[in-house]
C-alpha cells in the first residue's frame, strides 16, 4: 500500500503539463478521426446490415432482371422502390434513435466544450453520408441496369424516393428517443407510420386527407399527380421534427432526467 | 480564480433538491460531504454546466453560468467525473483518451496524444491503454476517468464519489493523487466517505436535505465534536440510550467497549473517558445536531 501511495505521489509530482491548446478550427486529419470514432461508438452493426441488405436486394432484382421475361422486370422495379423507400427509412429509424441516448458516456459528453449537440450533429452526418453512399451506389447500379422508378423520371425524383422517408424517420425516431429518452422506444415510435401504412394501404390510399403522411407512396402511387406534393410535405414534416429535435438537443438537462 | 454559488436553489417538480445553497469555493481541494439525497450530486452537476438553478446564480472566475456563452466559456476549463461513469466498452483506454480529446477540442494531434501519454502515467495506466476498457477492472475505470477529467488541464476538476466501489488501496492511490492536482486547481471532491475528506480536504462543506449545514475548515468541524465524543465500557446486554451515536462497538472480555457521540455517559457506563474526535465524530455530531434540531447549531459559514 505504501509503494502504491508512493507511486501515485510520484507519478502526480512529476506530472509535466503538455499543453494543448483548444481551438474552434478543426482540421480535416481530425475530422476524420472523430468520425471514425463516431462509427465505432455508432451501432456499426446497422450499418453493415444496411449494405447486406442493398446487396441482397441487389442480388435479388439481379436475378429477376436475368429471369428475361417482363413480369420479372416489373418486380424487380417494384423491389427496388421498396427497398429504397421503406427499407432505408426503417434504417435511418434505427439509427437515428439510438444516435444519442442511451450514450453511456452522455453526462461527461455534455461537459465537453463540443458538447451533445455537437455530437448528435457528427452522428447524424455520419449516417446521413452512409445511406447517401450506400443509396447512390445502388441507384445507379439499378438504373444502369434499366430499372424504371417512374414514367417520367428526374434525378431528383429518385433523389426523392428513398430521401425523404430517411429524413421523416430519421429526425421520428431521434425525437422519440429524446423525447421517451428510450433508443427502443424511439425505434418504435419511426416505424409507426410505415408498418400502418404498410399494412393498412389499402384503408388509407382512398382517403386523400391521408396522402401528406403516407410515407411508402412511391411503391403504391409513383405517377400520382400528388406525388410530388407527398414528398414535399414528407420533407417539410422532416424539417418541423428537426426544429423539434434542437429544442430537445438544447435542453440537456431534461436528457439527464433518467439520471436525477 | 474562485465559485461563487450564490443562494442557489434547485426544484424539481415538487421535490426540493437545494434550498438557497451560499458558498465561496477557492483554489485547492473542496469537500463536499452529506448522507445519500442531500442535494451533492444535483450542485455538482450545476457546477458542471450541465443543470441550472432555479433560483441564484453561480459564478465562476468571471463567468456567470446563467449565460449560455459563459457556460461554454467555462466547459473549456472545466474537468467533470461524474459517480456513474460509463464507458465505450470496445475501445482502448488509449482511444478513449483520444476521442475524449476530440470533444474537447483538442485538436494538436501530437501535443493532445503527448498529453494522453502523460495522463495515463499519472493513473498509472500506462500498461492497460491499449487494453479495451471492457477488461479493465472498477478501479481502472475509475482512473481512466480521472484522466478524461484531466485531459486539457482544467482549472476546475468537478469530482463525485471517486471512490465508491474501490478497494483500500485504489482508494489511497487516488486519495493522494487527487491532493497533488489540487496545488494548482480548483478540486471539487463530493463523497459521503468522510474519511476521503478528512485526508484530503482541508475546506468542506456538509449538506443535508439540500441544505448547507455546515461550511468550514475541516477541522473546526473536528473540533465542534470536543467534548461530545466518549469512550466506556458497559456490560454485554447494556442497551445505549438514544441520544447517542455509536461510532464503533468493540466486543471485550468484560463487557462492550463503546465509542460515541453524544451526552456524557451515565448510569452502567464505566471507565468513561472523553475522546479526541476525529473528522467522522464531527460529522455525526453535526448530523446528531442537524436532525434534533433543522436549525443547527452551528450556523453555515462563508469566508
Amino acid at each position: 500500500m505504501q509503494t502504491d501511495e508512493k507511486n501515485a505521489l510520484q507519478a502526480a509530482s512529476l506530472w509535466q503539463h503538455t499543453p494543448v491548446l483548444a481551438r474552434q478550427h478543426l482540421p480535416l486529419r481530425e475530422a476524420a478521426l472523430l468520425l471514425f470514432y463516431h462509427l465505432r461508438l455508432l451501432n456499426w452493426w446497422l450499418f453493415g446490415l444496411m449494405a447486406l441488405g442493398f446487396l441482397g436486394v441487389g442480388g435479388l432484382c439481379w436475378l429477376q432482371l436475368h429471369a428475361g421475361n417482363a413480369p420479372d422486370f416489373s418486380r424487380a422495379g417494384e423491389l427496388s422502390q421498396f427497398s429504397l423507400e421503406s427499407g432505408t427509412g426503417l434504417f435511418a429509424g434505427m439509427l437515428a434513435s439510438a444516435l444519442v441516448v442511451g450514450d453511456p458516456l452522455l453526462e461527461v459528453t455534455m461537459a465537453t466544450r463540443t458538447g451533445i449537440w455537437g455530437v448528435a450533429i457528427w452522428r447524424s452526418i455520419l449516417s446521413f453520408l452512409s445511406f447517401l453512399c450506400c443509396a447512390a451506389i445502388y441507384l445507379a447500379w439499378s438504373l444502369g441496369n434499366g430499372i424504371s422508378y417512374a414514367k417520367q423520371q428526374s434525378l431528383f425524383e429518385v433523389l426523392l424516393i428513398w430521401l425523404a422517408p430517411v429524413l421523416v424517420m430519421g429526425m421520428l425516431g431521434l425525437f422519440g428517443s429524446l423525447a421517451t429518452r428510450n433508443a427502443a422506444l424511439g425505434t418504435m415510435i419511426a416505424v409507426l407510420p410505415l408498418a400502418g401504412a404498410l399494412f393498412f394501404h389499402s384503408y388509407l390510399l382512398p382517403i386523400q386527407a391521408t396522402h401528406p403522411f403516407f410515407i411508402p407512396y412511391t411503391s403504391w402511387e409513383a405517377d400520382a399527380p400528388d406525388w410530388w406534393a407527398n414528398r414535399l410535405e414528407l420533407l417539410g414534416i422532416a424539417l418541423a421534427l428537426a426544429v423539434g429535435n434542437w429544442w430537445w438537443l438544447r435542453r440537456e438537462e431534461r436528457l439527464l432526467g433518467h439520471l436525477q | 480564480m474562485e465559485i461563487m454559488i450564490e443562494h442557489v436553489s434547485k426544484r424539481y417538480g415538487s421535490y426540493e433538491a437545494l434550498r438557497g445553497i451560499h458558498l465561496r469555493i477557492d483554489h485547492g481541494m473542496f469537500g463536499l460531504l452529506g448522507p445519500n439525497g442531500a442535494g451533492k450530486t444535483t450542485l455538482l452537476r450545476i457546477l458542471a454546466t450541465l443543470l441550472r438553478p432555479t433560483s441564484g446564480r453561480v459564478i465562476i472566475g468571471s463567468s456567470d453560468l446563467s449565460q449560455s456563452r459563459q457556460r461554454k466559456a467555462v466547459r473549456a476549463q472545466l474537468g467533470y467525473l461524474p459517480q456513474e461513469l460509463g464507458l465505450y466498452p470496445d475501445l482502448s483506454g488509449r482511444e478513449f483518451l483520444d476521442y475524449m480529446g476530440l470533444l474537447k477540442c483538442l485538436y494538436d494531434r501530437r501535443a493532445r496524444r503527448q498529453q494522453i501519454a502523460s495522463l495515463l502515467g499519472l493513473v498509472s495506466l500506462t500498461a492497460e491503454a491499449d487494453r479495451k476498457v471492457k477488461t479493465y477492472s472498477g478501479g481502472m475505470k475509475r482512473r481512466l476517468g480521472i484522466a478524461q477529467a484531466l485531459l486539457g488541464d482544467p482549472q476546475i476538476l468537478v469530482i463525485d464519489e471517486p471512490t465508491a466501489g474501490l478497494d483500500p488501496e485504489e482508494r489511497i492511490r487516488l486519495r493522494t493523487l487527487l491532493t497533488r492536482l489540487a496545488e494548482d486547481r480548483i478540486v471539487i471532491l463530493s463523497t459521503h466517505v468522510v474519511e476521503d475528506i478528512g485526508q484530503t480536504c482541508e475546506r468542506l462543506a456538509v449538506l443535508d436535505k439540500g441544505t448547507l449545514v455546515f461550511d468550514g475548515l475541516t477541522r473546526q468541524l473536528v473540533e465542534s465534536a470536543t467534548g461530545h465524543t466518549w469512550q466506556f465500557l458497559a456490560p454485554s446486554d447494556y442497551i445505549p440510550s438514544s441520544a447517542f451515536s455509536i461510532i464503533s462497538a468493540l466486543p471485550q472480555k468484560d463487557g462492550t467497549l463503546y465509542h460515541v457521540v453524544g451526552p456524557e455517559p451515565q448510569g452502567p457506563a464505566q471507565k468513561v473517558q472523553p475522546l479526541l474526535p476525529t473528522l467522522e465524530d464531527g460529522y455525526v455530531w453535526l448530523r446528531q445536531q442537524t436532525v434534533s434540531n433543522r436549525t443547527a447549531t452551528l450556523p453555515a459559514r462563508s469566508f
